[in-house]
């Protein structure tokens, strides 16, 4: 430690001849190191103190010589004249000072729902990014706005850590459905139909097995009136209700369509990022019209640690639009994807007794026009509104 | 300080068992296994070489001898010096 003291001031190691006990006694405190090799003794001293010690050596008859000059002033005196490296050390110090006022990094923790693009674009919004200036972010209000933003976030904080911000977030579960048993309702139907079976749970039957009944229609009553008694029961009605059922389904598909297709050909820009300035690698001129672009950004990372410095790369791939024109047996095989998609998506829950299907070709394309019998539960419940007199 | 005061000194450090250089201006030499000496209370350097340190403190001189002495640091009244000490002696001023 001391060593190293001594070399920030400087040090310089000297030869001494003549008599110099009296010298040594007399600059005992200004010198170390005093040693006596091959016949000649050397100390060393201070740079600062030399001229002294050369003034008690002419007063002891004593003749110094210089052998070495150690230390840190030493070699700002050897690099004087480098005026560069002057310079590049002041603006390197002048970075690192001011560098740390900006924003190096955003990171977000504990989404699951919430993909990262979303939350880093909505702090982008509420001035949040790699590049801006510390002062002006007020995590307070940011975190206010997010959670604004995003309903799904239950809990957010906003931690800076140097020039670092992590964004921890925690997401609300999904509500279960709760089944108010309280609530007085009626079973009506959702789709006509002839009913097939009826299972009532709770409630006051209306239909039988093989009644046709119409959307909307009573089957199973939440109220009773009791005639004998002049009252009214009221009842959360519950049952199961299974009828055939008729479902209609049509679609379209033209003749004609207009696809976007890749040439295959790509052409590729990239820009550097530090703090929110953009400056180009090139000058390539891009066709952005009508082009899909891929946009991503690597950031430049030294033994691990990411600064705040991107390269940001965008792809345009070049499209163009051709006109196709399907053949008939073409159209009908989309057609039936996307009744069979229609099908495995709305009569999911359901027994498809049989199917029927038309095709239709007009001027302007083909229609399908799809009839399933089915059996399924129709049996939809209509909360009663009571009015408190 | 005059020998009386040191003398007066000695014995009272004595009496209350402390270490006398505590209350007196006497040279203590401090010997670490014959390769380093701490040597406090001394005024002079008479004479140094390679091979022998003679200080004095106005009353008494210290006389080192061994090979390779270096006096790595100094003060005004101590100093530590480094080598391969063989001995370390006493004698009275002007010996």
């Amino acid at each position: 430690m001391i060593g190293f003291l001594r070399w920030i001031i400087g040090w310089i190691e000297f030869d001494v001849e003549g008599n110099y006990n009296c010298f040594l006694t007399e600059v005992k405190k200004n010198v170390w190191m005093v040693k006596k090799q091959r016949g000649i003794l050397s100390a060393r001293c201070f740079l600062k103190d030399y001229k002294h010690i050369l003034k008690i050596a002419k007063n002891n008859q004593c003749v110094l010589s210089v052998l070495k000059e150690v230390g840190f002033p030493c070699i700002i005196k050897k690099y004087r004249f480098r005026l560069g490296l002057a310079v590049g050390l002041s603006i390197f110090i002048f970075i690192m000072i001011v560098s740390n006022f900006f924003v190096w990094d955003v990171e977000v923790h504990g989404n699951v729902m919430i993909s990262d693009e979303k939350i880093f674009r909505a702090c982008d919004k509420f001035g949040l990014h790699s590049g801006s200036i510390i002062s002006n972010v007020d995590e307070k209000e940011i975190e206010f706005a997010l959670k604004n933003e995003f309903p799904e976030i239950s809990w957010i904080s906003i931690n800076r850590i140097a020039s670092k911000y992590d964004i921890e977030i925690s997401e609300l579960r999904p509500k279960s459905e709760i089944v108010d048993n309280e609530q007085p309702c009626n079973i009506v139907a959702a789709f006509d139909g002839e009913i097939l079976s009826i299972e009532p749970y709770n409630g006051f039957t209306q239909v039988k097995a093989g009644d046709v009944v119409k959307r909307d229609d009573l089957l199973v009553s939440g109220i009773k009136e009791i005639e004998d008694k002049e009252e009214v029961l009221f009842a959360h009605a519950d049952a199961k209700v299974v009828a055939k059922v008729d479902r209609n389904n049509e679609i379209i598909r033209p003749k004609y369509a207009i696809r976007r297709q890749k040439t295959g050909e790509q052409q590729i820009k990239k820009k550097l990022l530090f703090f929110g300035l953009k400056l180009p690698l090139d000058f390539n001129k891009i066709y952005e019209n009508g082009n899909e672009c891929q946009n991503y950004s690597e950031p430049i990372e030294i033994f691990g640690i990411r600064l705040p410095i991107f390269i940001q790369t965008t792809v345009y791939d070049i499209y163009e639009e051709v006109k196709i024109e399907n053949d008939s047996q073409q159209i009908k095989r989309l057609l039936m994807y996307d009744q069979k998609n229609w099908e495995s998506n709305e009569l999911k829950n359901s027994k498809i007794l049989e199917r029927t299907y038309d095709y239709e070709e007009t001027e302007d394309g083909v229609a399908l026009k799809a009839n399933c019998v089915v059996e399924q539960r129709i049996d939809e419940k209509c909360p009663i509104t009571l009015k408190n007199n | 300080m005059p020998e009386i005061i040191n003398r007066i000194g000695r014995n009272v450090s004595r009496f209350l068992n402390f270490s006398t250089d505590l209350l007196t201006d006497d040279m203590t030499v401090t010997l670490y296994s014959g390769y380093q000496a701490v040597i406090d209370g001394y005024k002079q350097i008479i004479e140094y070489d390679d091979n022998i340190l003679r200080l004095s403190n106005g009353n008494k001189q210290l006389r080192i001898m061994g090979s390779n002495l270096v006096l790595c640091e100094m003060s005004d009244d101590g100093l530590i010096l480094e080598g391969d000490i063989c001995s370390a002696e006493f004698e009275k001023h002007g010996r």
